[in-house]
C-alpha cells in the first residue's frame, strides 16, 4: 500500500477526508476514506450472517451509495452522525442482498433464516467492529512506527495473541518474566494511546 | 518495616494474584499489604482488560467470523429445566438438573439479544473459571458455565432455598417480639459474613461490582449467602451505563458508587464493592436508601455523587454514633476515605457488636489530625536551612501547652504565672483558630473560587494582628514571632524579617524574656541564610545566654539555641566545633531527662549530618565516623518508635539509615528503609512536596540498582511529577537529574521515545539554568547518545558522546567524585567505539577501544583505593 494513504489514514479526521470527497479526482482521498470504513462494514456484515462474498458486495455498494449521495449534497452532519448514515445506507443494501438471495434459496428449495435488522442493532454491532478495527489498526501502527525494541513487541505479540505461556516466551527469547510484564505493560500502554487517537480521527465527524 | 522472613513477591506471582490464581493464601495478604505491588496488580488488570479485547479483535479475521444470527430460544445443554425462578433485567433463573451430577442448580440464562461479541466470549470463559474457583460457605458457588447454542450466556450455581436479603427483612419487621437492638445485633452479624464473604472474592482478584440485597440470599438457617459474583464484568464494563439509559437498571443503580456512576471504570476496584456495601447496610439498619433515588437518572447520579446521608441515628432512635461513623465510613465518596477492605469493615462491626472502640471513629480523629499535620506541621530544621512551614502553630500551641502545665507546677513561680500562660495559649489559639478557618471553604473561599493560599492567610493574619484588641506585647510578639517562622518555610524571608524585628523591638526592653530570645533566634536564622554567619553567631550566642539565665528553667529551649549554635559552625565547616554544640545539647537533654522529640531529634539527625558531611583523612576516620553515624540514626530512629505512633520526625533517620545501608551496598535494607520513610513522608506531607519526590527518587535509585526496573521506572516518573511542580531554581535542578535516572530505566525497560524524550528534556533543563552541575549534563548527553545508538543512529549519536567525554574528562582530571566519573565515562567511550565500528570507521574504534582499557585500568586502581 502507498504510504501517503496510510499517512492520511493515520493523521487525517474523518470531517478532513469528507470534504475531500467533494473532488471526483482525488483519489487518495478516496481510497483512504475506503481503508477506513470497509472493513467495518465488512464486518458488520458478516456479524448478520452473510458470506464473505455477500458481505464484501454490501461493503461495496455501501461505499459507493455513500459517496454518490455525499456528493449530492444528502449527508448533513447536523441530522445525525455519519455512523448513523452509513448504517442506514448498509441495512438497504443488507435488504437488498437478503433478497436476492432469499430468490436464490427459493430456487434451491431453502427456507431463508435471515432477519431484516433494524438500525439500532447494526449501529451496535457497528460500534463493536469499529472499536476491532481500531483495535487492529493500532498494532499496525505500533509495528511500523514504533521505537519499541524488536523483541520486546515480539514477545508481546506471542504472549496476547499466541496466548503463550509468559515463562516459555522468557526462555524463547532469552529474557526474564519480569523483561516480558514490563515490555507488555508499556506496550499495552502505548497501544491505548495509539488506539485513543486513532478513535478520534474516528469521532471528529 | 518488612517483616523480612519472606521475600518480595515476584512479577509472575503478581500476575497470578492479579488473576485470582495465586493459592498462597499467605502470599496473598503479603501482596494486598504491599502498595506497589498492588499498584502493579491493578496495572496488570487493566492491561489484560484491554489485551483481551485486543486478542479478541485479533484472533478474528477482519471480515468478522461468519456467525449466523442466533435462533429466538434453545435451552442449555447438560442441564434440564424444571421451572422458572426468577426473571429479571440481567437474565431468567431457572431451577435445573445437572443430568452428569443430578444435582438440582440454580440456572441463570442471561438473554442473548444478538450476536455475542468474541470480547464478551473470552472474557466470559475467564470469569468463569475464575468464579467458579471460590469455595466459601456465604458465597453461593458457581459449578459451570459457558455459551450456548443461540448466544446467550449461561451460569449454573449451588441452589440455595432461601429468600433475598429484602425480603427477609421485611419479614424480620413483622416479627415484633423482638426487641431493636436484637433486630440490629442480626443485622450486624449477617453484615459481618456478607463481608467476609466479599473480603475472600477481593483477595482472589473478583470485584462483585453489584452488590445489592437481591444478590444477597439469606438461607434457611439464617445464613447470608452472596451471588453473582463478577457477573457485572462478564455481562461488560458499560453495562451499567447503558441499562441506566434504558431504565432496567435503575432498581440496582441505587446501589453504585460514585465512581461506578461518574463513568470512571479505571477507578473501580474493590472499595466499590465496600461503598455498595454501605448502602445496603443502611437499608438493612434503617430501611431506607442513603440518598433520594427516586428522581431522574441524572438527579440520582448527582445524589450520590454530592448528597452526604443523614447518620442512621437521625432517623431510628437506638441507633448509635458509633454505627454512624461505621456508616459514613462505609459510605465515604472518596474510596480512600472508606474501610479499605471488606475485613476491615467486617472487623469493625463485630467490635461493635463486642462493645469495644471502633477504628471508624479512631480513624476520623486520626485522619482530621494528620489531616491538620499535613498541613500544619513540618521539621523544624533541614539541611542547613530552617524548614518551618505554617505548621508551627501546632507545634506552638502545644509548646505552649507544656510550659503552662510545667508553670503551673512549679510552687515558686505561683498561680499568676500559670494563668500568664493559659491566657497567651487562649489568645494564640484564637489567632491561629481564625487564621486556620479561613481555610475552610464556606468561609475562606477567595471571589474567584479557588482556595486561599498559606500565603493569603499568614498575610491575613500579619494584617489583623494589630485591629486585635491585644495589649500584651508578648502575646502579639509570640503571634509575630510564629508567623515569622511560618513565612520562612516558605521562602519568604523578607516577610519574615518583618515580622521577627517587630517582635524584636516590641521586646527589646525586657531582656532575658522568652520572646525576645525567639525573635533574636529567628532573626539569626535569617541571618544565617543569608550567609552573614557573624551576625548569626552573635545572635544564637545572646539567644543561649538569655535561656542559660532565664529564671523559667527551660533545658530544651536551651537545647534549640546549642543546635542553632551547631548549624553556624556546621555552615562554617567547623565540624569540632558542630560537634561539640550538638553534644552538649543533648547532655542538657540527657540531664533532665527530657523526652523532648521535637529538639531531640533534629539534634541527633543534625549529628548524623556532621558525621557524614566531615571530610577524612584516611579510611580508618572515615569508617569510624560512618559507624558513629549509624549510632545515632539508630537512637532517633528508636525514639520515634518508642512514642508509639508514626511520626514525621522518624523520616530523617529513616533516610539517614538508607543512606548508611546503601554505602554498605545492602541494597535490600536501604530500599526498606526508603519505603517506610516514603510512606510516612507521603502522610505527613502533601503529595507533591520535595520531600516525598525526593525520597521516591532515592527509592526509585535504588531499585534501580537492584535491577528491579519496572519498580524503579515507577518510582522516577512519580517524582519526576512531583518535581514538575515545583518551578523554582531548586525544582528545576531536581527535575533535571531524576529525568536522566527515569531515562536510564526506560531504555532499560525498552521505552527507547520516552528515555530519549527524558534525556532531552534534561539536556534542555540543565542548559537554560546554566547550571554548573556539568556531571549530570554529561549524563544526560551520554544518555542520549546510548539510546541513538541503541536505534542505529550512529551519526548523530557520536557528537552527544563526545561532549559526554568532554564532560567526564574534565571532571575526572579535576578530582572530584571520581569513581561514578571514570564509570560514567567508560559507559561513555563505550558507546563512542560501538557507533564508530557500525560506521566501519576502524581507525577511530581502535583508537577508542585501547582508551576504554586505560579507563578500566583507572577505575579499578580507584576502587582499590576506596575499598581497602
Amino acid at each position: 500500500m502507498d504510504d501517503r494513504y496510510r499517512e492520511l489514514l493515520r493523521t487525517t479526521t474523518t470531517t478532513s477526508l469528507l470534504e475531500g470527497l467533494f473532488n471526483p479526482d482525488d483519489d487518495v482521498v478516496w481510497q483512504a476514506f475506503d481503508l477506513r470504513y470497509r472493513p467495518i462494514i465488512t464486518a458488520v456484515a458478516r456479524r448478520l450472517g452473510m458470506s464473505a462474498a455477500d458481505a464484501d458486495d454490501v461493503a461495496q455498494e455501501t461505499l459507493i451509495q455513500f459517496v454518490r449521495d455525499y456528493r449530492a449534497g444528502r449527508y448533513q452532519r447536523e441530522r445525525g452522525r455519519l455512523r448513523g448514515w452509513i448504517v442506514g445506507i448498509a441495512r438497504h443494501r443488507v435488504i437488498d442482498q437478503h433478497r436476492s438471495r432469499g430468490r436464490r434459496k427459493e430456487v434451491a428449495g431453502a427456507t431463508s433464516l435471515e432477519r431484516i435488522p433494524q438500525d439500532n442493532e447494526l449501529e451496535t454491532l457497528w460500534d463493536e467492529e469499529l472499536d476491532r478495527s481500531i483495535l487492529r489498526q493500532a498494532v499496525e501502527e505500533l509495528r511500523r512506527t514504533t521505537r519499541t525494541s524488536e523483541k520486546s513487541i515480539r514477545a508481546f505479540e506471542l504472549v496476547v495473541f499466541d496466548r503463550r505461556p509468559v515463562n516459555a516466551v522468557a526462555e524463547d527469547l532469552d529474557m526474564t518474566p519480569h523483561d516480558i510484564y514490563v515490555s507488555r505493560s508499556r506496550i499495552t500502554t502505548k497501544l491505548r494511546e495509539i488506539a485513543e487517537k486513532l478513535r478520534n480521527l474516528y469521532e471528529a465527524d | 518495616m518488612s517483616d523480612g522472613t519472606r521475600d518480595n513477591p515476584d512479577i509472575e506471582e503478581i500476575a497470578a494474584f492479579a488473576r485470582g490464581e495465586l493459592d498462597d493464601s499467605a502470599r496473598c495478604e503479603q501482596i494486598e499489604n504491599d502498595p506497589d505491588a498492588m499498584e502493579l496488580v491493578r496495572q496488570i488488570q487493566t492491561d489484560d482488560d484491554f489485551l483481551t479485547r485486543l486478542a479478541g479483535a485479533w484472533s478474528e479475521a477482519p471480515d468478522g467470523s461468519g456467525r449466523g444470527a442466533p435462533p429466538a430460544s434453545a435451552m442449555v445443554p447438560g442441564y434440564r429445566v424444571l421451572g422458572e425462578l426468577y426473571r429479571g433485567g440481567q437474565g431468567t433463573v431457572f431451577r435445573a438438573i445437572q443430568e452428569r451430577t443430578k444435582r438440582t442448580v440454580a440456572l441463570k440464562v442471561m438473554h442473548g439479544g444478538g450476536a455475542a461479541p468474541e470480547r464478551h466470549r473470552v472474557r466470559f470463559a475467564r470469569e468463569v473459571e475464575l468464579i467458579a474457583s471460590m469455595r466459601h460457605p456465604n458465597i453461593v458457588t458457581v459449578f459451570d458455565g459457558g455459551e450456548f447454542e443461540n448466544g446467550g450466556f449461561y451460569i449454573a450455581m449451588e441452589f440455595i432455598r432461601g429468600v433475598p436479603l429484602v425480603r427477609a427483612d421485611m419479614m424480620d419487621r413483622n416479627l415484633n417480639s423482638r426487641t431493636l437492638s436484637e433486630l440490629v445485633r442480626t443485622k450486624l452479624m449477617q453484615m459481618a459474613k456478607i463481608c467476609d464473604a466479599v473480603q475472600y472474592a477481593h483477595l482472589r482478584g473478583i470485584i462483585h461490582r453489584d452488590l445489592k440485597p437481591g444478590n444477597i440470599l439469606i438461607d434457611r438457617d439464617g445464613e447470608p449467602k452472596v451471588l453473582d459474583f463478577g457477573v457485572a464484568k462478564v455481562l461488560g464494563d458499560n453495562d451499567l451505563a447503558d441499562q441506566t439509559l434504558t431504565g432496567e437498571f435503575v432498581g440496582t443503580f441505587a446501589y453504585a458508587s460514585p465512581e461506578q456512576v461518574s463513568g470512571s471504570n479505571d477507578q473501580i476496584d474493590t472499595r466499590c464493592d465496600i461503598y455498595s456495601l454501605g448502602v445496603v447496610l443502611y437499608e438493612m439498619l434503617t430501611g431506607r436508601f442513603p440518598y433520594e433515588i427516586n428522581g431522574p437518572v441524572s438527579q440520582t447520579i448527582q445524589n450520590i455523587i454530592h448528597t452526604e446521608p443523614s447518620p442512621p441515628s437521625k432517623l431510628i432512635k437506638g441507633l448509635d454514633a458509633d454505627l454512624d461513623a461505621i456508616i459514613a465510613t462505609t459510605l465515604a465518596k472518596d474510596p480512600d476515605r472508606r474501610y479499605q477492605s471488606a475485613g476491615s469493615l467486617a472487623a469493625d462491626v463485630r467490635r461493635y457488636l463486642a462493645g469495644e472502640p471502633i477504628e471508624a471513629r479512631r480513624d476520623s480523629t486520626a485522619y482530621l489530625l494528620s489531616k491538620l499535620a499535613r498541613r500544619h506541621r513540618a521539621p523544624i530544621l533541614a539541611g542547613l536551612a530552617l524548614v518551618v512551614s505554617l505548621a508551627i502553630v501546632t507545634i506552638w500551641m502545644s509548646l505552649l501547652y507544656v510550659r503552662a502545665v510545667n508553670a503551673e507546677q512549679k510552687a515558686e513561680a505561683g498561680m499568676q504565672a500559670a494563668l500568664d500562660e493559659a491566657d497567651k495559649r487562649t489568645m494564640v489559639l484564637e489567632v491561629f483558630t481564625d487564621m486556620i478557618e479561613a481555610v475552610r471553604p464556606e468561609r475562606g473561599e477567595s471571589e474567584d473560587g479557588r482556595e486561599p493560599t498559606v500565603r493569603e492567610m499568614l498575610d491575613l493574619a500579619a494584617g489583623t494582628i494589630e485591629y486585635r484588641a491585644i495589649n500584651r506585647r508578648d502575646i502579639v510578639a509570640a503571634i509575630q514571632i510564629a508567623l515569622g517562622r511560618s513565612y520562612l518555610s516558605l521562602g519568604l524571608p523578607d516577610e519574615a524579617r518583618t515580622q521577627a524585628e517587630s517582635a524584636l523591638e516590641i521586646t527589646a526592653d525586657f531582656e532575658g524574656s522568652m520572646q525576645l530570645a525567639e525573635a533574636e533566634e529567628l532573626l539569626g536564622w535569617l541571618a544565617m541564610r543569608s550567609g552573614t554567619l557573624d551576625e548569626a553567631t552573635r545572635r544564637f550566642e545572646h539567644v543561649l545566654q538569655m535561656r542559660e539565665t532565664a529564671s523559667s528553667d527551660d533545658p530544651a529551649s536551651v537545647a534549640r539555641a546549642m543546635m542553632a549554635l551547631a548549624s553556624v559552625a556546621h555552615a562554617r565547616a567547623d565540624y569540632q566545633e558542630a560537634l561539640l554544640f550538638i553534644d552538649k545539647g543533648l547532655a542538657i537533654l540527657e540531664r533532665d531527662d527530657i523526652e523532648d522529640l521535637d529538639v531531640k531529634v533534629p539534634l541527633l539527625n543534625h549529628r548524623v549530618r556532621v558525621f557524614f558531611s566531615r571530610p577524612s583523612d584516611n579510611e580508618l576516620d572515615r569508617q569510624r565516623d560512618l559507624e558513629a553515624a549509624e549510632q545515632t540514626a539508630l537512637t532517633a530512629r528508636e525514639l520515634c518508635e518508642d512514642a508509639g505512633e508514626d511520626l514525621p520526625d522518624l523520616i530523617t533517620p529513616l533516610n539517614n539509615l538508607a543512606f548508611l545501608a546503601q554505602s554498605r551496598r545492602d541494597l535490600e535494607e536501604a530500599e526498606s528503609l526508603l519505603r517506610e520513610a516514603l510512606r510516612l513522608c507521603i502522610r505527613f506531607y502533601p503529595e507533591n512536596h520535595m520531600r516525598v519526590g525526593g525520597l521516591q527518587r532515592s527509592l526509585g535509585v535504588i531499585r534501580q540498582n537492584r535491577g528491579s526496573h519496572v519498580m524503579a521506572e515507577r518510582d522516577l516518573e512519580k517524582a519526576v511529577m512531583i518535581f514538575r511542580s515545583h518551578s523554582g531554581r531548586k525544582g528545576r535542578t531536581y527535575l533535571a537529574s531524576t529525568l536522566i535516572q527515569w531515562g536510564v530505566s526506560l531504555r532499560k525497560v525498552g521505552d527507547y521515545d520516552a528515555a530519549s524524550e527524558a534525556a532531552m528534556e534534561a539536556i534542555g533543563l540543565l542548559r537554560d539554568l546554566e547550571s554548573d552541575d556539568q556531571y549530570n549534563l554529561g549524563l544526560a548527553l551520554g544518555l542520549e547518545g546510548a539510546i541513538l545508538v541503541d536505534n542505529g543512529r550512529f551519526k548523530e549519536a557520536i557528537p552527544m558522546l563526545m561532549e559526554a567525554h568532554e564532560i567526564f574528562d574534565s571532571l575526572a582530571s579535576s578530582g572530584r567524585r571520581t569513581e561514578v566519573v571514570l564509570e560514567s565515562k567508560l559507559e561513555c567511550i563505550a558507546s563512542i567505539a560501538k557507533a564508530h565500528e557500525a560506521l566501519s570507521m576502524d581507525e577511530q574504534a581502535t583508537f577508542w577501544r585501547s582508551r576504554l582499557d586505560l579507563i578500566r585500568d583507572e577505575l579499578v586502581n580507584e576502587q582499590n583505593q576506596t575499598q581497602p
